[in-house]
C-alpha cells in the first residue's frame, strides 16, 4: 500500500494476562478501515498505542510519516480522537468543554462545530453529565470533526448505542470520508457497522492480526459451504475452518473455495453442497473458534 | 501549558470563592486579639491544600488525565502546567493574607513577624504541594490524597503541637529554636530553598508522570 496515512509496524504491548503480538498493517489515505474482534482482542489496547496514550513494549507506529518521538504534538493536531469511554469534566459545560479543547487545534472550525452540535441536538449549555452516552458519543464526534483532522480514529464509538444513533453516526463518517484525503480507523465488534462503510478489515484476535485485507477480497473469496455428512473427507475439511458439525453434516468457510471447488469436480460431486459468501461475521465467528 | 493553568482556574473558581470567604473570616478571627496570632499564615497551606486536592480529585474522578493526553500536548507540559497553576495559587493565597491583614491592621501597622510568618507560610506550601506531586504521579491520587491529608493536619498544627509539648513536658525539640526564632533573613532563605525544592519535585513529577497512566 503507497501514500499510507497510517503505518503499524509489529506493535507489542505485554500485560501480566494478555500480549499483543506484533501487530502490524497500513490503512492508506482516502479509506476507512474497520478494525474487528471479540471483546479483549486488543483493538482497544492497538488504538490507545497507535495514539500514544500506552507505551508500547515495542514496534513502531508512524501517522503521517512522522513518528512521536519527535512530532507528538504534530501528529495529535492533525488526528481526531474518539474514545471507547467518552472522557470529559463531567461538571463542566459543553461550552467549557469545546473552549478548553478548541485552544489546542490549530484548525479549530467553531461554525462547523456548532453547525454539528444543532445537527447532533446537543445544547450548549447544558453540562456534561446531563448528557445521554449517545449524546456524549455524537459531542465526542463533533469535537473530533471540528479540528479538521487527515486521520479519524474511533475506538467502538457505536457499541452500546441504539440503531438509529448508530446509523447517523456511520452517515456522519460516510460524509467525512467524501474528502479523499481523510482516512478512519474505525474499531467494532458490531461487524454489521464495519460491512456498511470500511473500504479495508482487519481482524484482530487474541492480540494478534489474523487476516488485513480490502472488505471486497474478503466478501469475494471467503465462502460458507455446508456439506452432507456423506461427501465430507479430511482433504475438504483442512481447507475449511470454523467447522460446525450436526446431524447432516458439516457447515464452514474457507478462502480456497476454487481449490475445493476442483476437490468437487473431480470427485464428481453435484449434489449436498451449499455455498454462499461468508459474512464478516460468519468469518469472526469462525477466525476465533479457529484460534480457540 | 497556559491552557492548562486556566483550566485548573476555571475548573476551580467556586472552590477558591469559598475558600478566600472562609479564609476572610479565619484571619480577621485570629487576629482580632491584641497579640499578633502567627497561625493566620497557615491560610495559605489551607486554600493551596482545598483547591489542588480537589482538583486532584475531579482529575481521578473524570480521567482528565487521560483527556489531556489526547489533546496535542506534550506531557511534560501537562506537569509544568499543573506545577504553574498551584504555584500561581499558593502566591495569591499569600497576597491575600498579606492583604486582609494589611487592611486589619491599618492602624496598627503591619509587623515584620506577620510578613515572615506569611512568607514562611508560602514556603511550607511549596514544599507540601511539590511532595504531593510527586506522590501523585507515582502512586495515584487516592494514596497522594490520604497521605496528604494527614501531613496537612500535623503541618497545620505543627507549631501549636510543638509548643504545647514544649511548656507542659519541659522537652527540647531538636531545631525548634531555629524555626520558632522568626527573622526576615531566614525566611527569605527558605524561600528561595523552596522553590528550588518545588522545581525539583517539577522535575522528579515529569518523570514519574510518563509511567502514570489512568488511560
Amino acid at each position: 500500500m503507497s501514500n499510507s496515512i497510517l503505518k503499524v509496524n509489529n506493535l507489542r504491548k505485554k500485560y501480566s494476562e494478555f500480549t499483543l503480538k506484533d501487530v502490524s498493517f497500513e490503512l492508506p489515505r482516502g479509506y476507512i478501515m474497520g478494525l474487528i474482534g471479540p471483546n479483549g482482542a486488543g483493538k482497544s489496547t492497538t488504538i490507545k498505542l497507535i495514539m500514544n496514550l500506552l507505551k508500547s513494549n515495542g514496534g513502531e507506529v508512524e501517522i503521517f510519516g512522522l513518528n512521536y518521538k519527535n512530532n507528538e504534538e504534530e501528529i495529535k493536531n492533525r488526528i481526531g480522537y474518539v474514545g471507547e469511554e467518552q472522557i470529559f469534566y463531567e461538571d463542566m459545560s459543553v461550552a467549557w468543554t469545546e473552549k478548553f479543547i478548541s485552544q489546542y487545534y490549530k484548525k479549530w472550525d467553531k461554525e462547523y462545530f456548532n453547525s454539528l452540535l444543532s445537527k447532533f441536538k446537543v445544547s450548549k449549555t447544558k453540562k456534561i453529565k446531563e448528557l445521554s452516552k449517545g449524546m456524549k458519543v455524537k459531542l465526542g464526534i463533533a469535537l473530533a470533526l471540528a479540528r479538521h483532522p487527515e486521520l479519524l480514529i474511533l475506538d467502538e464509538p457505536t457499541s452500546g448505542l441504539d440503531p438509529v444513533i448508530r446509523k447517523e453516526i456511520l452517515d456522519i463518517l460516510l460524509e467525512v470520508i467524501q474528502d479523499e484525503n481523510k482516512s478512519v480507523l474505525f474499531s467494532s465488534h458490531i461487524t454489521e457497522d464495519i460491512e456498511k462503510i470500511a473500504d479495508y478489515v482487519t481482524y484482530i484476535i487474541n492480540g494478534k492480526i489474523v487476516l488485513s485485507q480490502e472488505k471486497e477480497n474478503i466478501l469475494t473469496n471467503w465462502k460458507k459451504i455446508s456439506l452432507k455428512k456423506n461427501l465430507v473427507d479430511q482433504e475438504i475439511k483442512r481447507l475449511m475452518i470454523g467447522i460446525e458439525e450436526n446431524y447432516f453434516g458439516i457447515t464452514g468457510i474457507t478462502k480456497n473455495y476454487s481449490k475445493i471447488k476442483n476437490i468437487f469436480s473431480l470427485k464428481n460431486i453435484n449434489d449436498g453442497i451449499k455455498i454462499s459468501n461468508a459474512t464478516l461475521d460468519e468469518i469472526l465467528i469462525s477466525l476465533v473458534r479457529e484460534e480457540e | 501549558m497556559l491552557y492548562i493553568i486556566f483550566k485548573e482556574f476555571s475548573q476551580s473558581k467556586k472552590m477558591i470563592l469559598l475558600s478566600l470567604i472562609f479564609g476572610s473570616l479565619f484571619i480577621v478571627a485570629l487576629t482580632s486579639g491584641t497579640e499578633e496570632n502567627l497561625m493566620v499564615g497557615r491560610f495559605v497551606l489551607m486554600i493551596a491544600f482545598m483547591v489542588v486536592m480537589t482538583n486532584e480529585h475531579n482529575e481521578d474522578k473524570n480521567k482528565g488525565y487521560s483527556l489531556m493526553r489526547t489533546l496535542p500536548l506534550k506531557q511534560y507540559k501537562i506537569v509544568i502546567g499543573k506545577f504553574t497553576a498551584s504555584f500561581i495559587l499558593i502566591l495569591l493565597g499569600g497576597l491575600y493574607t498579606f492583604i486582609i491583614i494589611k487592611i486589619k491592621s491599618m492602624s496598627t501597622g503591619l509587623s515584620t513577624d506577620m510578613v515572615t510568618t506569611i512568607i514562611n507560610s508560602v514556603s511550607t506550601t511549596l514544599l507540601f504541594i511539590g511532595i504531593f506531586y510527586i506522590l501523585l504521579y507515582k502512586f495515584g491520587s487516592g494514596i497522594a490524597i490520604n497521605i496528604s491529608r494527614v501531613v496537612f493536619f500535623i503541618v497545620f498544627f505543627s507549631p501549636g503541637l510543638m509548643n504545647i509539648i514544649n511548656e507542659k513536658f519541659n522537652f527540647d525539640i531538636p531545631f525548634m529554636s531555629m524555626i520558632t526564632e522568626i527573622n526576615i533573613f531566614n525566611s527569605i532563605v527558605l524561600f528561595v530553598v523552596s522553590i528550588v525544592f518545588y522545581q525539583l519535585c517539577m522535575l522528579v513529577s515529569m518523570k514519574f508522570f510518563r509511567n502514570f497512566q489512568n488511560v
